[in-house]
């Protein structure tokens, strides 16, 4: 073992019989491990020793440049090439959210031209009634905008918080389907909230409005998943139910209906919190979306009048939700 | 110094040109690399021990890029690519350490 260039090479062990290994039939993992240089290097090493050269060429040649700057280039294109699919997934992401993004502020400028083109409407409308012969119908434009909806409205009213039952949460976030049966039973359920405004409009309530969404007849109070949508918004907890109407009366009359006893009956057997208190002065917003079903031109009245009828038309008497 | 230099430049030519690599050659791209650094750490530690030749260097760059690249396609066309991978990574791996290993011993001498 004296000249050899692969000096490296870990010494056999002591106890084996000299020129036989005990490992002698794993050639291939002595070979990986032991041997990990290119056995060209020795013997070119040792064909320019026999030729009179230096061992080694050294490392400054065209050869080595050229090699190494190949080398670089295949490990920046493969760090690059390899890196590809996180960054494109990244890519969707972020074009998805701009997209979100970008649509919300659509809706949002679209929301803003209808409340100014709304306003307008407004204006013309009433401009129109003044033209002719409007008292009546300006009267009973202003009765059914209300009960449509469509205006908004402030006066004394009452206000109603219900919310789900203290520590329905916590009972859901652990993910155990036993809790979090039992955690359902405090939650406030759409059936819950429609039942209450259902009882609000027995009671007298003139307009109503849950988290600030106003109630019209065409309004829906359902479930999607874990959500309650009113005019297909989704709600969060706790749910604000804001109700015009006199304030006193309306609390007594609502406390007689059935839902008064159906909310209690809420408050005792799930735990659901509710509160109810009277307000000097709300504000309901006018209905987000008013469609107009049906129209039609009424006779008698002449052609000043012709604009408020389709208003009038989304009323109907119905008034539950 | 020029080998360092060369290692530098490359890595800025791929990464200012940046070329796209054409589909077909993408699955033989993780072996080549790894080729690739097998060869550079064998002829790093032949610098140290003082028997480097360029020559040897360039072929063997070049010899273990093609026949790994080679290996995995076969692996391709024989259905077990993956596993052809692994194997490639695993032998190779195992001498890039053994010889990153003694590259240590002749720096810091232990």
């Amino acid at each position: 073992m004296t000249p050899d260039p692969r000096r490296h090479e870990a010494p056999a062990p002591p106890t084996s019989r000299p020129g036989r290994r005990p490992d002698e039939s794993m050639t291939l993992l002595i070979s990986i491990l032991e041997r990990p240089l290119d056995p060209g290097y020795a013997t070119a090493a040792d064909r320019r020793e026999a030729a009179g050269l230096p061992r080694s060429t050294g490392t400054r040649t065209v050869t080595v440049l050229v090699a190494t700057i190949v080398t670089g280039l295949l490990l920046s294109l493969g760090a690059l090439a390899l890196r590809r699919p996180s960054t494109s997934v990244q890519k969707a992401r972020a074009e998805l959210i701009s997209q979100v993004e970008s649509r919300r502020s659509a809706v949002d400028r679209q929301s803003a031209q209808l409340h100014t083109l709304q306003n307008q409407v407004d204006s013309l409308q009433a401009e129109a009634l003044t033209a002719g012969q409007g008292d009546q119908a300006k009267q009973r434009l202003a009765v059914l905008g209300l009960a449509a909806g469509a205006d908004a409205v402030t006066g004394q009213g009452i206000r109603l918080v219900i919310d789900d039952a203290p520590g329905s949460d916590a009972g859901s976030a652990d993910g155990n389907p036993r809790t979090q049966a039992k955690s359902e039973d405090g939650k406030v359920l759409s059936k819950d909230l429609q039942v209450v405004v259902n009882g609000l409009w027995q009671a007298g309530a003139e307009a109503i409005a849950i988290n600030g969404q106003r109630l019209t007849s065409q309004s829906a109070i359902r479930f999607a998943g874990e959500a309650i949508l009113v005019n297909f918004r989704p709600l969060t907890r706790p749910y604000t139910i804001s109700a015009i109407g006199g304030s006193s009366a309306l609390q007594s009359a609502f406390a007689e209906t059935d839902a008064g006893s159906y909310l209690r009956a809420l408050q005792d057997n799930y735990g659901i919190r509710a509160s109810m208190g009277g307000v000097k002065s709300l504000t309901l917003p006018a209905a987000a979306s008013l469609t107009v079903r049906s129209a039609k031109v009424p006779r008698p009245t002449g052609p000043a009048t012709p604009s408020s009828t389709p208003r009038s038309s989304t009323t109907t008497s119905e008034s539950s939700p | 110094m020029i080998p360092l230099l060369g290692l530098v430049g490359g890595v800025l030519v791929g990464l200012l040109w940046g070329p796209d690599v054409p589909l077909f050659l993408q699955p033989y791209l993780p072996i080549a690399v790894i080729a690739a650094l097998d060869a550079v750490f064998g002829a790093v530690r032949a610098v140290l021990d003082g028997i480097f030749n360029d020559k040897v260097f360039v072929i063997s760059f070049l010899a273990n890029v093609v026949v790994a690249a080679f290996i995995v396609f076969l692996g391709d066309q024989l259905g077990v690519g993956a596993q052809l991978s692994t194997g490639v990574v695993v032998v190779l791996g195992v001498r890039i350490f053994s010889n990153v290993a003694s590259i240590r011993r002749h720096l810091f001498g232990a």
